[in-house]
């Protein structure tokens, strides 16, 4: 079994280590896939930019709106003149709001090279200048300070996306953590049943333990490990620790062998049974 | 990538994913979790002993002679030595599987599987053969089923019947010392008060009730008899017509002298170790306890109050004394530390509490009580400060007295009507009545170990 184990350990650590090798050239088309993705959710958020009233919804709620509503952006475009108007709270759940959508700009217009540069640059003021006059009329300044506002809000909801993401992962990582502790006391559940049969272990070799006692004082201890199948039969049994006394250490061998077999393991990864044999007993007098 | 590349790239992704799948099977093939378990105390206090028939070792020159009376008086001595230890089961024969009998008496001629299978845990061989002058040699082994081992062995020449029972007792205290440490037992003698013709004798025998000799003939009132710690002393209270004096028998020479005291209440006198003696006196008119000097004189009170204060013993390092006081109003069992003088009361229920005795280690301390159904022994433990109950069912069961190992105590019981002396262990899980004839018998006093004599 070791050696098998072994064996494969090694081939698995060279694979391992040949794929990592490789991984780089197979990497790049992956994490194209997954932008992909991320495209597709944002697409669906656009038209909700003119909920921006709600912006202190949270998160999770957001996406679902984004799924239900395919409203095209136009709307969202005019809305956008109250953003200077919101507080600063407001803006930024605007924010997380607004994420998924300039993506699908990203996407569509290819404005990536251009909203890199005005995103930091443009000025407050010309946010808002850009702003009123995109409600007035689509002239060509105005379409490029719309585009120049919506990569900049593409590029805010990227980092919303981001922590979106974050949250979402967060939430999941809390729900596994719940299930980890209901999986935990499931287990904790096993060591119940193993505490039974450790007992019913304890009272089937007790009842077979034969050793005389008379000395008050004298606290001999042994301890020695059993080993079992399945089926609770005992494949083999040693002494671990000695007592110093040649009969007790007997006794309590003979005790083990002479109950040959116990109860089947609640567990099918119980296969080894450490007891120990104490002369006094405690609850007798 | 070329076609190449990539289907060397599948082919090690499989094997790799392969590789992580059996590597997982063969992890959980190779978990194992362990159960950790703790067991306080055998679940069966007796050892499973085997005794074989007496087996000739020279069957050639026993053709033309017949077996010695000895050979058997042995083995039933040994039978009935056995039956006073309480860790120890005698198999039948009946629970053997197999033969009954054995090729010889040593290990490489015994089938130890079938005594095994048998849950027999020690297996005792007996033989024996005749020497010159028609002694009989004897040899007895204890092996260890189990690991099919000699535990003990002794081999004895056996000139006289006498020496039968001795060589019976010296085999069962050396089986004894083996199983427990301990062989006191075997080794001690009880002394007892015995009616006789409307009197009352001190006797001894040992607690099997072999060897009874009578070691007063008074023809008076003798009682309480104490040992003292080197067992060359045994002190009593002679009631002599309407006094009480002190007697003292000296084993060595088997003489008796009376000690005369002040007062005349003279009762429960107890050996300190050290063999100075204490003796409830009452000199001022009222029982206290004293101390005797080396002249046998009143040197000071031990105990002394306004109430009775009697029945004092000590353990073997001479620091705790007991004794029965009525300080409280009834009799109760207190404890005087005799190194910090404090006195502790040691029994809280009932409201006659009498006839105290402390363990050599000072651990118990027995005594009887008066309840509802009669005088019943209890033994109290200090370590964990909890008494027992020890014995049950009609009469009155009074004088408890621990023996030297700590474990037995000899008590005398009118159980059957009749005051008999009995034997129990502190756990109260054993009672067996020491044979001493059909007369009363109370006051058991369990001596010091010595040499069988």
């Amino acid at each position: 079994m070791h050696i098998t184990s072994c064996i494969l350990s090694l081939l698995f650590h060279i694979c391992v280590l040949v794929l990592i090798l490789y991984f780089p050239f197979q990497e790049v088309s992956h994490q194209i896939d997954l932008d992909k993705k991320v495209y597709q959710v944002e697409i669906y958020k656009m038209p909700q930019k003119d909920e921006g009233k709600d912006s202190s919804k949270k998160v999770h709620k957001q996406r679902e709106v984004k799924h239900s509503q395919k409203s095209p952006p136009s709307k969202a475009r005019a809305k956008p003149s109250k953003l200077p108007a919101l507080k600063k709270d407001n803006i930024s759940s605007q924010k997380t709001r607004t994420k998924q959508k300039p993506t699908k700009i990203a996407k569509r217009s290819k404005p990536k090279p251009q909203a890199k540069v005005p995103s930091k640059e443009i000025s407050k003021q010309e946010k808002k200048n850009n702003k009123k006059t995109a409600q007035n009329a689509p002239t060509k300044k105005n379409i490029v300070s719309n585009a120049l506002d919506e990569v900049k809000k593409s590029i805010e909801s990227e980092e919303n996306v981001q922590s979106n993401i974050v949250d979402q992962e967060m939430a999941s990582l809390r729900r596994s953590l719940r299930e980890g502790e209901y999986n935990a006391s499931q287990s904790l559940e096993g060591d119940y049943t193993a505490k039974v049969y450790g007992n019913i272990v304890e009272q089937e070799i007790k009842n077979n333990w034969r050793f005389p006692m008379v000395d008050s004082e004298l606290a001999l201890r042994a301890e020695v490990e059993v080993q079992i199948d399945p089926n609770g039969s005992i494949i083999g049994f040693q002494l671990i620790s000695k007592s110093g006394r040649e009969d007790f250490d007997t006794s309590v061998l003979r005790a083990v062998e002479n109950t040959k077999v116990l109860p089947p393991p609640p567990r099918k990864d119980l296969k080894t049974i450490q007891i120990t044999f104490n002369l006094q007993d405690q609850k007798r007098f | 990538m070329t076609k190449k590349s990539k289907l060397i790239t599948i082919v090690i992704c499989c094997l790799g994913f392969l590789s992580i799948n059996l590597l997982f099977v063969s992890a959980s093939w190779a978990k194992n979790t362990t159960l950790h378990i703790d067991i306080y105390g055998p679940g069966q206090k007796k050892v499973n002993l085997f005794m074989t028939a007496p087996h000739p070792l020279e069957t050639e020159k026993l053709q033309n002679a017949s077996i010695p009376s000895s050979v058997f008086k042995l083995n039933d001595l040994l039978v009935n030595n056995i039956r006073y230890l309480p860790f120890v089961k005698q198999v039948s024969k009946e629970d053997i599987l197999g033969e009954k009998g054995i090729k010889g008496i040593k290990a490489s001629d015994i089938d130890f599987k079938r005594f095994k299978l048998s849950q027999v845990d020690l297996l005792m061989t007996y033989g024996w053969k005749l020497n010159k002058g028609n002694k009989v040699q004897v040899e007895i082994r204890i092996f260890d089923v189990f690991t099919s081992s000699l535990l003990l062995g002794r081999g004895y020449v056996i000139a006289q019947k006498e020496q039968v029972f001795r060589v019976a007792n010296r085999f069962c205290a050396g089986l004894m010392q083996q199983l427990t440490g301990r062989s006191g037992f075997f080794k001690s003698k009880i002394a007892f008060v015995k009616k006789k013709q409307q009197k009352k004798e001190i006797y001894v025998s040992t607690p099997q009730g072999y060897g009874q000799k009578q070691l007063t003939d008074l023809k008076e009132i003798c009682l309480s008899p104490t040992w003292s710690w080197d067992g060359s002393t045994i002190a009593f209270t002679f009631v002599n017509k309407d006094k009480h004096e002190l007697m003292l028998w000296d084993r060595n020479t088997g003489k008796l002298e009376h000690i005369f005291l002040p007062g005349n209440t003279i009762i429960s006198p107890a050996f300190k170790p050290g063999n100075s003696l204490t003796i409830s006196v009452d000199p001022q008119g009222n029982p206290d306890i004293y101390l005797l000097d080396h002249e046998w004189e009143l040197d000071h009170p031990i105990i002394q109050n306004w109430a009775i204060d009697i029945s004092p013993d000590f353990d073997r390092s001479g620091r705790n004394m007991v004794f029965v006081s009525s300080r409280l109003g009834n009799p109760h069992i207190f404890l005087k530390d005799m190194k910090t003088k404090s006195i502790t009361r040691i029994s809280y229920e009932g409201t006659y509490n009498t006839n105290p005795s402390i363990s050599p280690n000072a651990r118990f301390v027995s005594y009887s009580r008066l309840t509802d159904e009669g005088h019943r022994i209890i033994v109290y433990d200090r370590k964990r400060d909890e008494e027992r109950q020890i014995t049950f069912g009609s009469g009155n069961d009074e004088d408890p007295a621990w023996g030297p190992d700590g474990y037995f105590l000899a008590f005398a019981s009118d159980r059957t009507g009749k005051y008999q002396l009995y034997l129990t262990t502190r756990h109260g899980d054993f009672v067996r009545k020491i044979p001493t004839g059909t007369n009363e018998a109370k006051s058991p006093a369990w001596g010091p170990v010595k040499d069988i004599d």
